[in-house]
């Protein structure tokens, strides 16, 4: 049921970055009910994924963080059958994880970024399952792509 | 109240664990499920966008026993996390993966 090792592959594994898709802290309107774990992805298409569904509540983000920056936070483990998010679980309340986090990113930019690199997502995902139809049926990022993002996006917020 | 299911295993002393996702309201233990449905498929990427089909709903019964989440049991499971439903009660021996726990049935498509 669980897979114990994913988690720790991809957090160890090439690659720098963690992305979380979410809303701002400031913008929830409900108490946070979670067990002070933050689920993060290491690619940008499934953080974009879950922003492009968390639209439907407000201002949508990703966050951007450097996976050095909690290398003592490792959490898990994920589900095996949600292996496809390529999910790092980390043991921080999710608005700690936001304040930690070295980019903030608008839902609308992300989908723009992923477009320039030539990967065009659905920009609204109404409910659970369009989420899980898209989440299963994207593909995934390579790593030099990933840090072409992560440029990309560090040049929108910079205003270049 | 919803669960979006990705499996099932029907285990010892009739407890029946459910994988899945949480849907936009939380999930504890005591909540039933009475109906179980599923999506017309949606063509990606844009066809996503779109407001759900139901396709067929089934009434069932299935009582929530316990909550876990990341490998832990826990009080609540959140909005849209991931996690396992232990289940008692239950009507069904598996549940399949692509469709919904639903805590009443819905008007389907024609």
């Amino acid at each position: 049921m669980y897979d114990d090792r994913q988690h720790l592959d991809l957090f160890l594994g090439p690659g720098r970055y963690l992305f979380r898709g979410t809303l701002p802290s400031s913008a929830f309107t409900t108490e946070y009910l979670g067990s002070g774990v933050t689920p993060t992805s290491i690619d940008p298409i499934v953080a974009t994924l879950f922003a492009c569904q968390k639209r439907m509540e407000g201002p949508a983000v990703v966050l951007v963080a450097l996976k050095s920056d909690f290398s003592d936070l490792l959490n898990g483990p994920s589900l095996k059958s949600f292996g496809y998010e390529l999910a790092v679980n980390l043991e921080l309340p999710p608005f700690e994880f936001e304040k930690r986090c070295r980019h903030c990113i608008a839902v609308n930019d992300s989908l723009a970024v992923l477009g320039e690199l030539g990967y065009r997502l659905p920009s609204v995902l109404p409910d659970g399952g369009a989420l899980t139809q898209a989440l299963t049926q994207s593909p995934r990022m390579l790593m030099d792509e990933i840090d072409r993002y992560v440029e990309l996006c560090q040049q929108l917020a910079e205003g270049g | 109240m919803e669960f979006y299911i990705s499996g099932s295993v029907n285990g010892e002393a009739g407890v029946l664990s459910i994988t899945g996702r949480c849907g936009n309201e939380p999930i504890r233990p005591g909540a039933e499920f009475r109906a179980i449905l599923s999506e017309k498929p949606r063509q990606y990427p844009d066809g996503l966008e779109l407001p759900r089909e139901i396709e067929r709903c089934k009434n069932i019964h299935i009582r929530v026993q316990e909550v876990e989440v990341y490998g832990k049991k826990v009080d609540v499971l959140p909005a849209n996390t991931t996690g396992v439903l232990r289940c008692v009660d239950s009507s069904v021996e598996l549940v399949p993966g692509g469709w919904i726990l639903s805590d009443q049935c819905v008007a389907t498509i024609a």
